[in-house]
């Protein structure tokens, strides 16, 4: 679980700066500058979205709309390959008269397959991407992000000035400043 | 919690892909509702029994479940933010704009009426007219009126500020709207079955114990579900309200 989002996990992350924010405005502010700056931010953990954020940070484009797109086909060619099977080779009936090959009547049923599956196939795919299942314990820098607080973490690389990249943070309104090293938090 | 919460922790990437898989839902629900209703209206519709085979009945039986909705929408949302004290979340606002869209739903529902009987008269159709002759003088005329009335009169209230502004009138009114949806459903059903092609096999029908008590228990059902989710289970977004709240100094 969770293979393609494993390089996000915080579990394998030697040591971070994190930024805690109350506004979102001055959040959008300081992950602008720090973005601008050349620093890689590692995410953002936010109680509700923030629009633009993803832009900012350099999130790829989600792929959901692709398997919408996929699951939608999948579900269309199942649910026709059905349709025939079950009405022009297995039991044909004659109704009315009507022809035993493809009609506008099966348009119902092809779409309701098509919704059924693009529905089905992109919730599927929403939990496994973001390594939601139930039971599983949240992987939670400060209990308050999904609260009222907005949570910036970087990866700290070789060579990195942290000292500056702390201080832009602060001077963008970040209202707390921590480090997580190998899983233990530091206020500084 | 932890069941519930599945690990959720506010990434932006997370947050990106819950908007766009509820854009794509909405965007596939839409025409959904449309269909679903299309094609139930057309089990009736494709039959031959007068009253049923008439093409006004997707488009009437698509405003008509709109209409159902808001109704049972706004029974449910006057006394919920009240009981739960959500005047601010679910506003007057909220509730007028609801009214709006039920007057319209309504009153298409009432052109669609007046289409099937002006189509009825106008076809020449002899059973077509008698099924319509019955549904307004015959035996269960009272259904056929309470219908007219609570769905096409009734809601043309909702013109005035005051009612639409006013939850405990607009509670009331969404009563008389779930009323009259279920006279239609009945006149539907009831009217053109107990007197069709040959008179033969005309009969009178009265609902029994066994579908009462059926009936009663659909409401014991949603009610035992909407109340379990009420008390246990947040019932309005709380990261939608976040995030049209502004931060102040």
């Amino acid at each position: 679980m969770g293979i393609l989002d494993k390089k996000l996990s915080l579990r394998d992350r030697k040591k971070m700066l994190v930024g805690v924010w109350e506004d979102e405005d001055q959040l959008m502010a300081g992950a602008g500058a720090l973005a601008h700056a050349g620093i890689h931010i590692h995410d953002v953990y936010t109680p509700y979205p923030v629009h633009g954020l993803d832009r900012i940070i350099g999130a790829r484009r989600s792929k959901l709309a692709r398997i919408a797109f996929f699951c939608a086909v999948t579900g269309l060619t199942l649910m026709t390959t059905m349709i025939w099977y079950m009405y022009v080779h297995d039991w044909p009936m004659n109704i009315g008269n009507k022809p035993v090959r493809f009609t506008p009547s099966w348009a119902p049923v092809m779409f309701e397959g098509t919704v059924l599956c693009t529905a089905f196939g992109m919730s599927f795919f929403f939990f496994w991407r973001n390594r939601l299942v139930h039971g599983i314990k949240n992987e939670l820098l400060d209990i308050r992000q999904t609260d009222d607080r907005m949570i910036l973490t970087i990866e700290t690389t070789d060579g990195m000035d942290e000292k500056a990249v702390l201080d832009m943070m602060k001077n963008h309104g970040a209202v707390e400043l921590r480090e997580f090293h190998n899983g233990v938090q530091t206020v500084i | 919690m932890v069941f519930f919460s599945m690990g959720w922790t506010g990434s932006t990437r997370t947050w990106a892909r819950y908007e766009l898989i509820s854009l794509i839902l909405a965007g596939l629900s839409t025409p959904l509702v449309l269909s679903v209703h299309t094609i139930v209206s057309t089990d009736f519709a494709t039959s031959v029994i007068p009253g049923w085979h008439t093409t006004i009945f997707p488009p009437y039986f698509v405003a008509g479940a709109i209409f159902s909705g808001f109704g049972m929408v706004a029974t449910l949302l006057v006394v919920a933010r009240k009981v739960m004290n959500y005047e601010n979340y679910i506003t007057i606002g909220h509730l007028d704009a609801m009214t709006k869209i039920i007057m319209v739903t309504g009153t298409i529902v009432g052109i669609a009426y007046l289409t099937e009987f002006f189509i009825a008269w106008y076809s020449g159709n002899i059973y077509e007219q008698y099924a319509f002759t019955n549904r307004m003088f015959g035996p269960y005329w009272w259904a056929y009126w309470s219908m007219m009335t609570c769905n096409l009169i009734a809601p043309q209230v909702f013109w005035f500020r005051w009612a639409r502004t006013t939850p405990w009138f607009i509670f009331i009114m969404s009563i008389v709207v779930n009323v009259g949806m279920w006279f239609e459903r009945f006149v539907i059903i009831v009217t053109s079955l107990h007197r069709d092609y040959l008179p033969s096999s005309w009969v009178m029908y009265s609902g029994s114990l066994t579908e009462i008590g059926l009936f009663l228990g659909t409401f014991g059902i949603f009610f035992t579900c909407f109340f379990l989710f009420a008390k246990f289970l947040p019932v309005i977004n709380m990261a939608e309200v976040k995030s049209i709240l502004r931060n102040r100094e």
